[in-house]
């Protein structure tokens, strides 16, 4: 095949993949922006017209934000930032505690947590009703937030990480009489800003896209995050179309404005714990 | 087998050119090194060669064809790269053997190829290892086999010794001078070690900044080279450099000297600026020499001695002594370039100013 | 490295494998001892193995299983040749792929929900697939509401969610291919096709391993786009296992039979994904 037109194929194959991601969205998009009664315009028969936000609107968000989808907003933000910190902190620290000290047990320990994150959330997420009704946190933001904390994943990463960091840093600081918490916060914790990025990352996006637990844990539905609120919102409001997919680009957005200048450290912590784990 | 013959190769990345027009004939047979300090584009001119780059402008002829459009399979050429790139999940044999099988030889004389190669690089016992079991230097072989095996025009090696220890580096050199001279094959060599380049090449060329400084055989660069650069790249430790001026009368004023030397070259202008190069082993500590330096290190060796000293032009001199020295740190010594195997070389330019 | 105080390690220790024990390793055994017990008139009693005993011959039971099954052999083998496609162009050196690279990502800031709702209005009768198919002459399809077409449009929104990130595992699996071992490949003479099949699949075997042994975890357990899209329906062909058992325990009230049946899917997870495991690591010994 000559050359060039392989490096056609090759890009009209590219274009294909790219086409098939990207037009729902944009779909969703431009629709969002549409009155409800022009959605499905310009489909049938199909012009490229229907391509376009036109008559263009922002009723929709509008409405959304009258049906309380700001204080949705608000809680999922609430519940993903706790978490993250949270679990900056302890699963860091925990990561830390593998890479540098030694404990009769450790290898084992470690193996049980890095087999922890093999077992998706789903799998647990009925049983783990029942241990927080016993604790009394069904409807109670706890319930949304402290299950989630330590994760085995998170914890991984950050041991991978220290683990690779030379032991000589700890050592010479050790001999020039830092103690652990100091040496942890001054040499290690600006070392691991990437991998902080990475684990953060994860947690957040864990919780902005946790659907079945939060369905689970808020019966009540006093307190909605976003992924919950999405999907009552379309058992209500079922065909005003302009509302839903306005719902969904806000929903998309929010990750994605994290995601998109810090893909990088996703990318690099996701692809790493793949190769060893 | 053939030879091979560049004509005025580019090759640039975006705007960077990394090679700017490169002109070498290589004959049947030869071993040619490429040498040149790290970033000087060696590497890329044997990529370029191998078509694992596309050239940029110029031509590649090997034999009888040019091959620059060719695809790397069907140049005739076989490369060993610098991380040996075996085949991890493949056994020796089937490392060995892959070029044969993907291009579909008879079973038989692949079989045949394999044991001759294996035998020949004392592989036989190592074939149903995989490289994970190998030690550096037995990697090193296989990856020398899988390119015999191949029956190459040209062998390429890209560094292929750095990987390995010193002691097993200079074993490897002597296989691999060995393997030439029973081969007789032509073979491209790169290196940033002048040591592997002096011993192992029929012919150097020394790169320097994708441009060739000088092509000549080891000893010929080494004695008569044609500018600093060269002069300078070659050697350890390396040549001498005194900056000094013409005076009226043709002799030569190192800077910082009251002293004037013979020229090595008659009918220079006066006042023009020039290096005078001279090297470690040539020269002459004498108790009455012309020029003055202050010790700064001794190195005894045993065999050879060596002297740093310290010249007026805040310029360190290095002498290599074959009797042993016994002079303190801070001593003065009094030194001679002796004129007969001092160069010559425009400060300006760098080019060597020959009679 | 010498042996830490234990003050030390429990601090920094004790918050995370606390965490993971009550919150992990608990449930997993309340979920065992839990379906032993059965709830007759809001009385919990203790039951034996009745709970198994009578999904053996529950039909609703065998027909979800089924549909879990089936839904797993398609989506599974095809999330992850997708994946490995999609890496494949990623990884490529062309003028211009930085932009398709995050084109490529973008799945991946989208939650399912957030997909399954895009896609749901997509595919109405009336919606923007069954425009563009009528410009070619076919449809409108029901693809949510027929029991032929349901199925498989979860599994092409899942896919479409999914691919992408699991394509980022693969990348990092062909970037951890040094470029050497492919251009010796491509000086012996191997084809683009060679090279795929010889060197870079079973160099890529751990990752490949790891990927469709991730994705199988995720697929048997996918919940929402049947909670949002189907219901179980139409007529039960989109109930896969997690959402019987839901319906069971939240709808139901019978957490008994949704426990034994959390209990089973596991279990039968656990069983594929070793027999993965056993097929695909002993492979490249049987090679030699």
């Amino acid at each position: 095949m000559p050359p060039i037109l392989r490096k056609a194929l090759i890009y009209l194959a590219i274009a294909a993949v790219a086409f098939v991601f990207v037009l729902p969205l944009w779909w969703a998009i431009l629709s969002s922006f549409r009155p409800n009664e022009a959605i499905f315009r310009d489909l049938f028969p199909f012009t490229p017209r229907a391509l376009w936000p036109e008559p263009f609107t922002l009723d929709a968000y509008v409405a959304i934000f009258e049906r309380g989808f700001g204080t949705i907003i608000a809680n999922t933000l609430l519940v993903a930032g706790l978490t993250t910190a949270l679990g900056l902190i302890v699963n860091g620290l925990a990561g830390y505690a593998f890479a540098l000290f030694e404990f009769p047990g450790k290898s084992a320990v470690l193996g049980i947590v890095v087999v922890s994150f093999m077992l998706p959330f789903e799998a647990i997420a009925m049983p783990l009703y029942s241990v927080v009704s016993q604790l009394g946190w069904i409807d109670h933001v706890a319930a949304l937030v402290v299950p989630s904390v330590a994760n085995g994943l998170a914890v991984f990463l950050f041991y991978q990480f220290f683990q690779q960091v030379p032991k000589d840093y700890y050592e010479a600081a050790r001999l020039e009489g830092a103690g652990w918490l100091r040496i942890l916060w001054s040499v290690y914790v600006p070392l691991s800003l990437p991998t902080c990025i990475s684990a953060g990352l994860m947690l957040f996006i864990f919780q902005w896209e946790a659907f079945l637990w939060p369905l689970l844990a808020m019966p009540a539905q006093q307190f909605k995050v976003i992924q919950v609120g999405m999907a009552a919102f379309q058992d209500q409001y079922t065909t005003a179309w302009n509302q839903l997919f306005g719902a969904a680009v806000i929903t998309a957005l929010i990750p994605m404005l994290l995601l998109i200048p810090l893909q990088r450290y996703y990318v690099q912590g996701l692809a790493g714990s793949g190769i060893k784990g | 087998m053939s030879g091979l013959e560049l004509k005025g190769l580019r090759k640039a990345f975006g705007l960077t050119e990394i090679i700017s027009g490169v002109d070498l004939k290589i004959a049947d047979g030869e071993l040619v090194v490429f040498v040149g300090p790290s970033g000087c584009g060696k590497s890329t001119l044997l990529r370029l060669i191998a078509g694992l780059e596309n050239v940029t402008a110029g031509q590649i002829v090997i034999g009888d064809h040019d091959v620059t459009k060719v695809d790397p399979a069907k140049r005739g050429v076989a490369m060993v790269f610098q991380s040996y790139a075996l085949f991890p999940h493949m056994t020796v044999r089937q490392n060995i053997g892959f070029g044969m099988r993907v291009n579909r030889v008879p079973k038989p004389e692949a079989a045949a190829r394999l044991e001759k190669a294996a035998a020949l690089l004392q592989l036989t016992e190592l074939l149903d290892r995989r490289p994970a079991q190998l030690s550096g230097g037995q990697r090193q072989r296989v990856a020398i086999g899988r390119a015999i095996v191949r029956e190459p025009d040209v062998f390429l090696f890209d560094e292929p010794l750095s990987n390995l220890d010193a002691e097993l580096r200079v074993q490897m050199r002597g296989e691999l001078a060995a393997l030439h001279a029973r081969l007789g094959a032509t073979m491209i060599y790169v290196t940033h070690d002048q040591v592997e380049a002096m011993t192992l090449a029929d012919r150097i060329v020394v790169l320097r900044a994708g441009r060739v400084e000088q092509i000549g055989a080891p000893l010929d660069l080494y004695d008569d080279p044609d500018n600093l650069f060269v002069a300078g790249f070659l050697g350890s430790p390396r040549m001498n450099f005194l900056t000094a001026e013409v005076q009226p009368d043709g002799r030569l004023r190192p800077n910082g000297y009251a002293a004037d030397l013979p020229s090595p070259v008659g009918g220079l202008t006066p006042g023009r600026r020039v290096v005078l190069g001279c090297r470690p082993e040539n020269i002459e500590i004498t108790d009455d020499g012309a020029l003055t330096a202050s010790v700064k290190t001794v190195e005894q060796l045993g065999a050879s001695t060596f002297v740093h000293a310290d010249c007026a032009s805040s310029v360190v001199l290095a002498a290599e002594l074959r009797q042993r020295w016994s002079l303190k740190n801070q001593t003065t010594l009094r030194f001679n370039l002796p004129t007969a195997s001092t160069q010559l070389f425009d400060a300006d330019t760098g080019l060597r100013i020959r009679q | 490295m010498n042996r830490s105080p234990i003050p030390l390690l429990v601090l920094t220790l004790a918050p995370a494998l606390l965490g993971l024990a009550v919150f992990r390793a608990y449930p997993i055994g309340l979920a065992l001892y839990e379906s032993l017990y059965t709830t007759i008139g809001g009385e919990r009693v203790f039951a034996g193995f009745d709970n198994y005993l009578m999904l053996l011959t529950d039909v609703g039971f065998w027909k979800s299983l089924r549909v879990t099954l089936w839904f797993n052999l398609i989506i599974n083998p095809l999330q992850v040749a997708l994946a490995l496609a999609l890496a494949l162009v990623f990884v490529q050196k062309l003028p211009g792929m930085a932009f398709f690279r995050l084109l490529f990502l973008i799945p991946i800031g989208i939650s399912l929900p957030v997909a399954v709702i895009i896609w749901r209005i997509v595919l109405l009768p009336e919606g923007f697939l069954n425009g563009a198919l009528g410009i070619v002459g076919l449809g409108p399809y029901r693809f949510l509401t027929s029991p032929d077409f349901a199925l498989y449009s979860i599994i092409a929104i899942a896919t479409w969610k999914g691919i992408s990130y699991w394509m980022i595992f693969l990348v990092g699996g062909l970037q951890n291919i040094p470029p050497e071992i492919n251009e010796a490949a491509r000086l012996e003479g191997a084809s683009p096709w060679q090279r795929l099949w010889l060197i870079t699949l079973p160099l890529l075997r751990p990752t490949l391993l790891f990927v469709l042994v991730a994705d199988i975890t995720i697929n048997f357990l996918l919940f929402a786009p049947v909670f949002m899209l189907t219901g179980g329906g139409p007529r039960g062909s989109t109930n896969v296992l997690m959402y019987e058992a839901y319906k069971s325990g939240f709808v139901f009230g019978d957490m008994g039979r949704a426990m034994a049946i959390v209990v089973c899917l596991v279990a039968l997870l656990l069983v594929i994904v070793a027999i993965q495991f056993r097929l695909l690591s002993s492979a490249p010994k049987e090679a030699k």
